[in-house]
């Protein structure tokens, strides 16, 4: 399978920037004018897959767009968005970062109306979270105070296998 | 506390400004611990804890711990390690919820959506089915649409990374497709926080960040 993503990299479309690492490129399906991505270079589907070290140079890079976005379109807000998972919107399987510039009246809709739990689920969902929260530090960051970006080997979880079957199911 | 007229808030120094706003600002004190909240994880830097009126069921907002507006006053270092994290807690969410996958989620701005004065990026666990919306539409957009706004951006994505790439990847040489002159990008590009403030360069982000001192 081709990913477009992935074209669109080796064909240098729409480019803004790029390190070994990640690259930023026009969105080919955008939400509105000015919508740009951040990808990693390597193909991943899902960014649980994507390395640490990777993830925040992607996240420092969208923040950067971001200003980009401010100053070139003078917007005056920015969206960034990471669909993870078909349940969530994630329409092509090579997990993107998307930067929006947004302005007063503009069409785009992303914000979702506001529920209420009870005090039991919520406790019960707070007790089951920091319970995975805990674990995720210790097993992924050992040397939390470094700043130097960690290389690590990626360990696929149950969970992520399952979303990658999801994604793979994308035309 | 006397009531703070607009000429006393524009009389104020950012520093000033800033200790006002942390004064009133209610994630300021779910960090100091003044407010009671359902903290899921949190480390020198930054506070996660469960959203009180969750797009689904969850739902979790990450901060920094520092009182910042927008992510572009976030100290670089520290965006990288926001990244980091919002993955790790992705992860967590998708474990303890029995998640399908996860939308994170950030609104710089009014106009994007903030509806808090403290920059908060949020988690949200998805399943199929669900009704949180936040679904990206999809339009086309044409070759010389997209040459176009490639062509407008470049020269301000050349100032705010520097004329040479690889903004935080220390391990990795890369050589770029143009110009690989020379390796340090400006200084302007290394600390878009501090630069927007001395400077009228960053205006609009002035103008993002106005409506949290009113």
């Amino acid at each position: 399978m081709t990913c477009e993503i992935c074209q669109q990299i080796e064909k240098k479309i729409g480019v803004l920037i790029e390190t070994k690492e990640v690259v930023a490129l026009i969105a080919p399906k955008p939400a509105v004018t000015g919508h740009v991505l951040v990808v990693p270079r390597e193909h991943h589907a899902i960014l649980e897959q994507v390395p640490d070290a990777v993830v925040g140079q992607m996240m420092t890079v969208a923040n950067r767009l971001s200003i980009v976005l401010f100053e070139g379109l003078g917007c005056q807000g920015t969206n960034m968005i990471v669909p993870n998972g078909i349940p969530a919107g994630q329409s092509a399987p090579h997990t993107a970062m998307h930067i929006i510039p947004r302005n007063e009246n503009d069409e785009v809709n992303v914000l979702w109306k506001p529920k209420q739990l009870n005090e039991e689920e919520m406790s019960a969902i707070e007790l089951k979270m920091k319970e995975e929260a805990s674990k995720m530090g210790k097993k992924e960051e050992p040397a939390p105070k470094k700043e130097a970006p960690k290389q690590e080997v990626l360990q696929l979880s149950d969970e992520e296998n399952y979303l990658l079957k999801s994604l793979k199911r994308i035309p | 506390m006397p009531e703070l007229t607009e000429e006393d808030i524009k009389n104020m120094s950012p520093e000033e400004l800033r200790a006002l706003q942390k004064e009133q600002c209610v994630f300021c004190k779910m960090v100091e611990g003044k407010i009671q909240a359902r903290k899921v994880f949190e480390d020198e830097n930054f506070l996660a804890v469960l959203d009180i009126n969750p797009a689904t069921p969850g739902h979790i907002l990450l901060m920094p711990k520092e009182h910042i507006s927008i992510l572009p006053q976030l100290p670089e270092p520290l965006v990288q390690k926001l990244g980091v994290l919002s993955k790790h807690l992705s992860q967590a969410a998708l474990k303890a919820m029995k998640a399908e996958g996860t939308t994170i989620f950030v609104a710089n701005g009014l106009v994007a959506g903030q509806r808090a004065a403290h920059f908060l990026l949020h988690i949200i666990p998805r399943k199929e089915g669900d009704d949180a919306g936040i679904t990206l539409e999809e339009t086309d957009i044409s070759e010389s649409d997209a040459q176009k706004l490639q062509d407008n951006l470049l020269p301000f994505v050349h100032r705010v990374f520097g004329s040479q790439k690889a903004p935080t990847s220390p391990a990795t040489p890369h050589s770029p497709p143009a110009s690989p002159s020379q390796s340090t990008p400006s200084p302007k590009a290394e600390k878009p926080a501090e630069k927007q403030k001395p400077a009228k360069k960053m205006t609009n982000l002035d103008e993002v960040t106005e409506f949290l001192t009113k």
